[in-house]
């Protein structure tokens, strides 16, 4: 319990509490509404000091930042893990703050906020602090904020969460753990959310922008990496079986000149062969002219060139056999020596024509060395075309398995916690009968708690009949409350105070606030913890209930925002 | 069949041939080079239709040697000075 709030301001209004119930009343002028300076009476500036001194941030618009507040320390005197502590902490030294207790080294010791939060969260919900880090872990000043909700936080709206930011995962894990259920089920289950938002931003990258020329769509990079690993064996299998010829070259300019050769060969034989033709045609159609033909141009020339030096027929006769014989042998020859030649080139083809494919064989079977070079560079291209490939189809297949990878976890996810709701039943039978507890000792019933597995993890629900009124939303905050009071106390953890901001029963019917009040203090008295409220004068008098009186409960400290020191810190700033 | 008459043409007459075969031996030339000389040029001429006969080549000769006019040496004709 906290037994009493202090400043070095001199003019603070210092708060000495009691066990069981404690109302501080504010009393508003007529007339004050929204106009009003943020701290009019200070009503809520009482719950800013408690989570001031529990290790909250100080931002630049924290109200100990205020010049007027900024060198001025505030301190807490409460009991902590059963010692009894003071903790003292200004806006100008906001990252230490001062300890005294037995429990702490020395009468008096200065510690960061971090350690601060650390030790209250061991001694107060027995949290490890080097817990792993994976996923989410209840902390500290997520579960003490449920204890002393926060309007700024926006904490009166819905029982469950302590701030309108808070995520899903994080008040999961928290009343998981509050209610004594496996809160590392509600850990997990924000870290499948948080790899599904990290996956739905990647997607988004992917599918357009950015990444979308780097990675793809897993279908159409299958394709490309098949035909790129098919190109790469195939690349490969040529350089397995490449022979290196060096003399490579040379042989194909061989080959060339025979090819050329040959043909010159060819051409050749095409000329001879015409004219061996010709020489046959010549021999066989040319006939001499027969004796009888030269006997009569004989005679005849003796009579139409008389006079010419005649010579004797025998002698014109020889020379005409001769001429015939010459003209014979001339031709025979020439067509032996075009016979021999086309031989002699046929036998040249012949040995040109095996040299030739002698070499074709050896230039199909093996290769220069500048094209196994040209090879090498290939399969070195290849390789690494593929393995790009291959990395953008891993990650694009990841991409798309992972939601699947996701929707499998959630489901599992759903599967454990369905089982350790039934094995647990006993402690969310005790949660939902101590809601109903509250619930029945009020004015109008506030409803009834609901905890349902989902896919989306634990939730936790109020089902009511009625009217859905401000005032019963509030009723129901109240409920869940006493509620995690219920099973705090039950299993001996928390802070052992709750503290209650007036805004709570804002717009609530008077009868119920009384009632409330009532069963506060009854829940308080029962379970030995402390309920410190801050109330509105005329909330707090409108009505009446039997066997209560809300005067006995009342501070001495009264605040009021009539007068320019009638606040809790006693000056307007 | 010496000179031109009513039944042969004039450049057929052996004295007609054998002025042609004397105008190509300039050069001492062998029976079948003079014969594939004239019997080419025969044949680019195209006058007639009957191109020069080989027999009536060899009678030209004849008569070209009993007048005198050429002489065989070793396989080649050459024309005869006078």
């Amino acid at each position: 319990m906290i037994q009493r709030i202090y400043s070095t301001l001199p003019t603070f209004k210092c708060l000495d509490f009691r066990p069981g119930l404690n109302i501080l009343i504010a009393q508003k002028e007529q007339g004050a509404t929204s106009k009003q300076t943020r701290n009019r009476a200070g009503k809520t500036s009482l719950i800013e000091i408690v989570h001031f001194l529990t290790g909250a941030d100080a931002g630049k618009d924290s109200p100990f930042r205020t010049e007027a507040l900024v060198n001025e320390s505030f301190g807490m005197e409460f009991d902590l893990g059963g010692e009894r502590v003071s903790v003292e902490r200004s806006g100008s030294a906001k990252s230490k703050l001062q300890v005294s207790g037995s429990g702490f080294a020395g009468d008096i010791c200065r510690i960061t906020i971090k350690e601060w939060v650390e030790a209250l969260g061991e001694s107060v919900f027995g949290l490890n602090a080097g817990q792993d880090a994976a996923g989410r872990a209840p902390t500290f000043r997520s579960l003490f904020a449920y204890f002393v909700r926060r309007q700024i936080s926006g904490a009166f709206t819905t029982p469950e969460k302590q701030a309108t930011m808070q995520q899903v995962g994080d008040y999961q894990v928290a009343l998981m753990f509050l209610l004594g259920l496996d809160w590392k089920i509600a850990s997990d289950w924000q870290q499948v959310r948080d790899r599904e938002k990290t996956l739905a931003e990647l997607k988004k990258a992917a599918g357009a922008g950015a990444f979308g020329s780097v990675i793809g769509k897993a279908s159409d990079l299958r394709t490309q990496l098949t035909v790129a690993e098919a190109r790469l064996g195939k690349l490969k299998s040529q350089m397995g079986s490449f022979r290196v010829l060096p003399q490579y070259r040379e042989l194909e300019t061989e080959a060339d000149e025979i090819t050329r050769d040959l043909n010159k060969l060819a051409n050749d034989n095409t000329i001879d062969i015409a004219m061996i033709r010709d020489l046959e045609i010549a021999l066989h159609v040319e006939a001499p002219p027969s004796l009888a033909d030269l006997e009569s141009t004989y005679a005849e020339a003796g009579i139409v060139l008389p006079g010419t030096a005649v010579r004797r027929y025998d002698e014109v006769r020889s020379f005409h056999e001769s001429v015939i014989r010459n003209r014979r042998d001339y031709l025979s020859g020439e067509l032996s020596s075009a016979k021999q030649r086309l031989e002699s080139r046929e036998q040249q083809k012949a040995k040109l024509d095996q040299r030739r494919s002698e070499i074709m064989v050896i230039l199909r079977s093996h290769g220069a060395l500048e094209q196994f070079s040209w090879l090498q560079g290939e399969v070195g291209r290849a390789e690494a075309d593929a393995e790009s490939l291959r990395q953008r189809f891993e990650a694009a297949e990841q991409l798309e398995g992972a939601q699947n990878e996701l929707e499998i976890e959630r489901n599992r996810l759903t599967l454990r916690l369905r089982r350790d709701f039934s094995e647990e039943g006993q402690r969310l039978a005790d949660a939902i009968l101590a809601f109903e507890e509250t619930s029945g000792r009020l004015y109008e019933s506030a409803g009834s708690m609901q905890v349902d597995t989902t896919p989306n993890g634990p939730v936790f629900g109020i089902q009511m009949q009625g009217s859905r009124s401000k005032g019963i939303k509030n009723m129901q905050i109240f409920c869940f409350d006493m509620m995690l009071m219920r099973l705090c106390a039950k299993r001996a953890i928390g802070p052992g105070f709750l503290i209650h901001d007036s805004h709570l029963f804002d717009g609530v019917d008077g009868r119920q606030i009384i009632s409330a009040l009532k069963a506060g203090a009854e829940t308080a008295e029962e379970l030995g913890f402390q309920y410190i409220v801050t109330l509105n004068e005329d909330d707090a008098f409108k009505e009446t209930v039997e066997g209560f009186d809300v005067r006995e409960h009342v501070l001495p400290v009264t605040l009021t925002d009539a007068t320019e020191d009638g606040g809790l810190f006693g000056i307007r700033f | 069949m010496i000179l031109p008459s009513k039944h042969l043409s004039q450049d057929r007459a052996l004295l007609t041939v054998g002025v042609g075969i004397l105008q190509h031996l300039g050069q001492p030339k062998t029976v079948s080079a003079v014969w594939e000389e004239l019997h080419r040029r025969g044949e680019e001429a195209q006058h007639s239709a009957t191109p020069l006969k080989f027999d009536q080549f060899i009678l030209a000769l004849d008569l070209l040697f009993l007048m005198g006019a050429v002489q065989l040496d070793e396989g080649l004709l050459r024309r005869k000075k006078p």
